[in-house]
């Protein structure tokens, strides 16, 4: 295949697949294309070379909003419905199928749904929990100087008091660590299950 | 190798290798290829993702004729890399621990 071979089909694809910024894209692999040559192979060899057309797109689409990749997914199954005549079969099996898919359809949707929010949840609920101990920390500090001014003032509540304070301030700075570190494994994990989504969307 | 570990790496590989000084596409596939599978459809949403969040910076020169575009590592690349190393040294206590935990069960 030649070079121009090449990108004139890694652009339908491309545009086939909605990708943005292909003239950008177009031009890397023009240039990959044309620094293979210059290193002294020919120009079928640097074409062979490089990754295929399929294996672009795929990484390409990697790239896009799942919403995005959904749609496409929709319109494609649309088009070879139109191509195989098949549309109609589709409508009327979607129509009685309705109570089964539908439902099905709800409950996949819900469990992403309930796993990305309570990804989020833990993260949320765990940094509420240092926050509140900081606040108590705080309180304790604070509550001997309230005591003087109400009354009810004793040395042993004092140092009982801000004993606790330095307490709940120790757990923070102990805990803080392996949190920030729980909380980004948590952000890791909601980055890696947007992606398997996209993987499994793009494969079908 | 797990995806988001992978991607740590190349991002601080293509940030190495750019510290050394500027370089270009394919330059880059040649030299992280070496130690560590990459292609260039792999390097590009790299190379984006580095420019957007302003890790590097792309500027185009002639070169025989063509023009080539040409990949500079910014400080908050310079600073992101720092970033990495650290965190690998972490990786690498933790890689020796299991190392040593592997070697003691098998004596």
């Amino acid at each position: 295949m030649s070079k121009q071979e090449f990108l004139n089909g890694l652009r339908t694809e491309l545009q086939k697949a909605s990708i943005a910024n292909i003239d950008n894209m177009v031009e890397y692999y023009d240039e990959m294309i044309c620094d293979r040559i210059e290193d002294g192979m020919s120009e079928e060899a640097a074409v062979a070379d490089v990754d295929s057309i399929e294996e672009i797109v795929n990484n390409a689409m990697l790239d896009k909003p799942v919403t995005a990749l959904v749609k496409e997914r929709v319109v494609k199954s649309r088009e070879k419905a139109k191509s195989n005549g098949t549309q109609v079969i589709w409508i009327i099996l979607a129509v009685l199928g309705f109570p089964v898919w539908f439902p099905i359809g709800i409950a996949i949707l819900a469990i992403v749904f309930s796993l990305y929010i309570a990804i989020w949840a833990v993260v949320i609920s765990i940094f509420a929990v240092l926050l509140g101990l900081v606040v108590a920390g705080l309180a304790c500090l604070a509550a001997p100087f309230i005591a003087i001014f109400s009354g009810g003032f004793t040395a042993a509540s004092t140092v009982a008091s801000i004993g606790i304070a330095f307490l709940l301030f120790g757990i923070v700075s102990l805990l803080w660590k392996p949190i920030v570190a729980l909380a980004k494994s948590c952000c890791d994990a909601v980055v890696k299950l947007g992606r398997s989504i996209k993987k499994a969307i793009i494969k079908k | 190798m797990e995806s988001q570990f992978r991607r740590g790496i190349l991002d601080a590989c293509v940030l190495a290798v750019l510290e050394r000084g500027e370089s270009y596409g394919y330059q880059l596939v040649k030299d992280i290829s070496q130690f560590i599978d990459i292609t260039e459809s792999t390097l590009y949403p790299i190379l984006k993702r580095l420019e957007a969040s302003n890790q590097l910076e792309v500027f185009t020169q002639e070169h025989n004729g063509r023009l080539r575009k040409y990949y500079r590592i910014t400080a908050a690349g310079k600073e992101r890399i720092t970033q990495l190393m650290s965190e690998w040294e972490e990786i690498v206590k933790v890689y020796q621990f299991i190392q040593k935990e592997r070697c003691e069960s098998h004596e």
